[in-house]
């Protein structure tokens, strides 16, 4: 069952929507097509007009066809189909495209059964690792111990999915200099500029009071407005930053791609290996 | 590639209708042939004045037939090529486009795999 609302069927059908403007939007007579105008302008009374005087004529061209085909018919039998043209360029063109057609049919309906069968095939592999997730955490919850623990780890990595698509597009999307980065390089480098800056504006607030204690209190304070303030600031926007988005998603970070690996102390298939 | 196989049935179907225009063009000059014959052995015969007249006619009538027949045919013709050069065009961006995503999505489960499997040791 499709669900009709779901994001990914709205994303799909908002692509090929797409595509199909386009394609009629660089088609030279669709685009001056009056009944395309009126679709696109949204005109229900125009749209509506244009396709009545549509059907009528084309009604009225299937019935001279028809009465064109009786009388052809009639002509054909009369002079007995004697008359024969001579193949010209376009009736040589015109046999190439069907030939073309012929073979890029054959080759396109074998290319969609194959396609459908890899595609039924992955949906299979699917099933049946969901299948053998399920039943490995039965068997999880059924051993307990080290055993189940383990067992029960093995899934959850397995499900940590929205995490390891995260990495994906992260690693997808920037260059490989980035690959090293476990969130956006972006909010990285809001965290790396701000925490330098506190870094260097923090120590410095502390030399200007502990150097000047002498001076008049108001200079003192002024000192800490300009520099701790600051840096106390950026220190949270920092730290905001550095775990906002984490928080946000909903798989608990930390998850960068090699620390993923479990150390061997706190590995529960280490004990059962041994 | 299901969208493909829809638009060659509809090529097809312009390559039946091309046909079937032709079928009409070469019907409407063997009509045209046969009544310019009928009209020609007429002519010149004393008496049959007024029945040359009527073939003459039906001569007229039949030529305009199959100048209309052929403008038809020749334009069909043509409409058939420009479209058929304009799919050929389009297959190629498309193919392109295919066998991208394709890719992508073969590169991006390998992607997936790669990152998955270092978290189970």
């Amino acid at each position: 069952m499709v669900a009709r609302f779901s994001s990914e069927f709205v994303e799909a059908r908002r692509r090929a929507l797409e595509r199909f403007l386009r394609r009629i939007a660089s088609h030279a007579e669709f685009i001056e097509s009056e009944i395309v105008v009126a679709f696109l302008e949204n005109d229900p009374a125009t749209l509506h007009k244009l396709k009545e005087s549509r059907i009528a004529a084309r009604s009225k061209a299937s019935s001279s066809s028809k009465m064109s085909w009786f009388e052809s018919t009639i002509t054909q039998a009369i002079n007995g189909g004697k008359t024969e043209v001579e193949k010209s360029a376009a009736d040589e063109k015109v046999e190439e495209i069907n030939q073309y057609l012929t073979q890029l049919e054959k080759q396109m309906s074998s290319t969609i059964k194959h396609s459908e069968h890899l595609v039924k095939r992955s949906r299979d592999i699917s099933q049946a690792m969901f299948e053998l997730g399920q039943s490995m955490t039965y068997l999880g919850q059924n051993e307990g111990d080290g055993l189940g623990t383990g067992l029960t780890q093995v899934i959850g990595k397995r499900n940590k999915t929205k995490q390891t698509k995260w990495e994906i597009y992260f690693i997808s999307e920037n260059s490989s200099i980035f690959v090293f980065l476990e969130f956006p390089y972006l909010f990285k480098a809001i965290f790396n500029f701000s925490f330098f800056v506190f870094v260097c504006l923090f120590p410095l607030s502390f030399v200007l009071f502990l150097c000047f204690p002498l001076l008049p209190r108001l200079l003192s304070c002024f000192f800490f407005s300009v520099f701790l303030f600051p840096s106390l600031s950026l220190l949270s926007l920092s730290l905001f930053v550095r775990w906002a988005p984490p928080l946000i998603l909903s798989p608990p970070w930390p998850p960068l791609t090699p620390r993923l690996k479990p150390s061997n102390s706190s590995n529960p298939w280490k004990n059962i290996r041994e | 590639m299901e969208e493909y196989s829809r638009m060659i049935s509809s090529i097809k179907s312009a390559v039946q209708q091309r046909a079937q225009k032709k079928a009409a063009y070469i019907n409407a000059l063997a009509d045209f042939d046969a009544r310019q014959n009928a009209y020609r052995k007429l002519v010149g015969v004393p008496g049959k004045e007024t029945e040359a007249k009527k073939r003459e006619e039906a001569v007229e009538r039949s030529r305009e037939i199959y100048s209309n027949a052929k403008a038809e045919h020749e334009k069909t013709t043509e409409r058939l090529l420009i479209e058929f050069e304009s799919f050929k065009a389009q297959r190629t961006v498309d193919m392109k486009e295919i066998m991208v995503d394709f890719v992508s999505l073969q590169v991006s489960r390998c992607l997936f795999s790669c990152l998955l499997l270092p978290s189970i040791d």
